[in-house]
C-alpha cells in the first residue's frame, strides 16, 4: 500500500502535463478512503473563478508543487 | 491512517471540514500560466496555501518550514485559523478597482530551456529571476534571502495560530516591546493570521530601516516597531532547492561525520566534517581530492556548519574560476586542497 501511495505521490514528478494531477479522488482512493460525498478540488485556476463569481465565495488553492 | 498533511487537507480532515467547504476548492500542482503577480510566494516550498477573493486578491498564506524541518509550520488547527480568518477578511476587505497585467512564468527567457510542455515546479520561478538578473548584472547575495523567518525579529509564532510562543532576550522584536502570548496583527500595513502571512510581509521590508508591528495583548491593541539592522534577512537558507541552481559549486559532496567519528578524530559536534563520498569531481581529483577525505574549512579557517550548509556557504560567498584552498583530514594528516570553483 505504502509503494502505491509513493507511486501516486511520485507520479507529477515525471509527469509532462499534469492537468490530470490534482483530482483527489485518485489520491484518497490510494489513501484507503473512497468517500464518495468527499470534497471536490478543481485543477483549473480559471474554473475556479467562474464557481466563485457565480457562488460569492473566496477560493482557497493548494499548490503541491513536487520538487 | 491520517497520511501526509497534504492528504490531511486534500480530505479536510477534521478540523478543517466544515470551514473548509465555505470555499471554492482547488489543487495545483504546476506553475505553467499562472500569474506570479497572484502566485508570489517562497518558491523554494513544496507545498503553498492561498486564499484569494474573486479580485485576486490575497486574503491569507499557509504553510512553510525552518531551515531544519520541511512542513515545520503545518498544523491543520493553524491552517483551520487562517481560513477563518480569511473569511473575516473577505467579508470587510476592500476590492481593487484595477488588476495588474500578467506576468506570466514562461515569459522568462529560461522557461523555454524546459520545453513547451513540461511542468514548471515552483523553484524554477527563483531560479529564472535569478539567471534573469545575473544576465542583468543586477544580482546580489541579499536576493538570497527572501522569505526571512519571524525569528529573524526574536519571534518565534505558534503554528496553530499567530500567538507569539516566545521572543528572544535582547532581539528586535523585544526592544519592540513583544512578549509571549502577545497576538501579531499587522506587519506593515499586512494583516497577519499565520507564519507564512508574516513571512510574506517581511519579505517586503527593506533591508534597513524600520518596520511598525501591531498586536494585541488581552483586549488592548499596541502598536510599535523594530528597527531592521543590516543584514536582518539573513537566517539558514541552505534547504532552499533553487540554491543548488546557483554557481559556483563546492566541487565536494558527501555526508557528515557522526558522532562517533567526529570524536576519533578531534572534531566539535558542530564543526564541518564532510567526508566526500565516491563521485569526485574530475577538476577536485586532478586538484588532489580522494575519496573519503574530510573537508573541515576553508583557507585555514575551521567552519561551524553542516555538509549541506557548507555548500550554501560555497555558493553564497565565491565565484565561478575562483581558486580556494580547503582543509582536508586525510589518514590523520591535515592537507590544503586548492580547488577552482566551477
Amino acid at each position: 500500500m505504502r509503494f502505491a501511495i509513493a507511486l501516486l505521490l511520485l507520479t507529477p514528478l515525471a509527469a509532462t502535463d499534469s492537468s490530470s494531477w490534482g483530482r483527489f479522488p485518485t489520491c484518497l482512493a490510494a489513501t484507503g478512503d473512497d468517500r464518495s460525498d468527499g470534497p471536490t478540488w478543481l485543477s483549473d485556476l480559471d474554473q475556479a473563478f467562474a464557481v466563485a463569481n457565480k457562488t460569492g465565495q473566496p477560493i482557497f488553492i493548494v499548490l503541491s508543487c513536487p520538487h | 491512517m491520517p497520511g501526509s498533511f497534504d492528504e490531511q487537507v486534500a480530505r479536510l480532515d477534521l478540523p478543517l471540514g466544515d470551514v473548509g467547504r465555505r470555499f471554492v476548492l482547488l489543487r495545483l500542482t504546476n506553475m505553467r500560466g499562472l500569474d506570479l503577480n497572484l502566485f508570489d510566494l517562497d518558491y523554494d516550498l513544496n507545498w503553498h496555501g492561498l486564499v484569494v477573493a474573486q479580485d485576486r486578491t490575497v486574503l491569507a498564506r499557509f504553510g512553510g518550514r525552518d531551515a531544519q524541518t520541511p512542513g515545520k509550520h503545518h498544523s491543520l488547527a493553524g491552517l483551520r485559523y487562517t481560513l477563518e480568518k480569511a473569511l473575516e477578511r473577505f467579508n470587510t476587505y476592500e476590492p481593487r478597482t484595477t488588476t495588474p497585467k500578467p506576468r506570466l512564468v514562461e515569459n522568462y527567457a529560461a522557461a523555454a530551456r524546459l520545453g513547451s510542455k513540461a511542468c514548471i515546479h515552483c523553484h524554477h520561478v527563483r531560479e529564472f529571476q535569478r539567471e534573469e538578473k545575473l544576465n542583468a548584472g543586477t544580482w546580489t547575495i541579499a536576493d538570497e534571502w527572501v522569505y526571512p523567518e519571524p525569528s529573524a525579529l526574536g519571534l518565534t509564532l505558534d503554528v496553530d495560530g499567530d500567538r507569539i510562543a516566545a521572543v528572544r532576550p535582547e532581539s528586535a522584536a523585544a526592544a519592540a516591546g513583544l512578549q509571549p502570548g502577545d497576538v501579531l496583527r499587522q506587519v506593515n500595513s499586512d494583516d497577519v493570521a499565520s507564519i507564512m502571512d508574516v513571512q510574506h510581509a517581511l519579505h517586503q521590508a527593506p533591508a534597513q530601516g524600520k518596520l511598525s508591528l501591531t498586536w494585541r495583548r488581552g483586549t488592548t491593541m499596541h502598536r510599535g516597531s523594530v528597527e531592521l539592522s543590516e543584514g536582518w534577512r539573513r537566517t539558514d537558507v541552505s534547504w532552499r532547492w533553487s540554491l543548488k541552481a546557483l554557481p559556483p559549486g563546492p566541487q565536494v559532496s558527501g555526508d557528515d561525520l557522526s558522532d562517533d567519528e567526529r570524536q576519533k578524530l578531534g572534531i566539535g559536534p558542530t564543526q564541518l566534517a564532510l567526508r566526500q563520498n565516491g563521485f569526485v569531481p574530475r577538476a577536485a581529483e586532478q586538484a588532489g581530492l580522494r575519496v573519503n577525505d574530510v573537508i573541515v574549512g576553508i583557507e585555514g579557517r575551521l567552519l561551524e556548519m553542516n555538509a549541506r550548509q557548507f555548500e550554501a556557504h560555497v555558493r553564497l560567498h565565491f565565484r565561478v574560476g575562483q581558486t580556494v584552498r580547503y582543509d582536508v583530514l586525510r589518514g590523520g594528516q591535515r592537507l590544503s586542497v586548492p580547488i577552482k570553483l566551477q
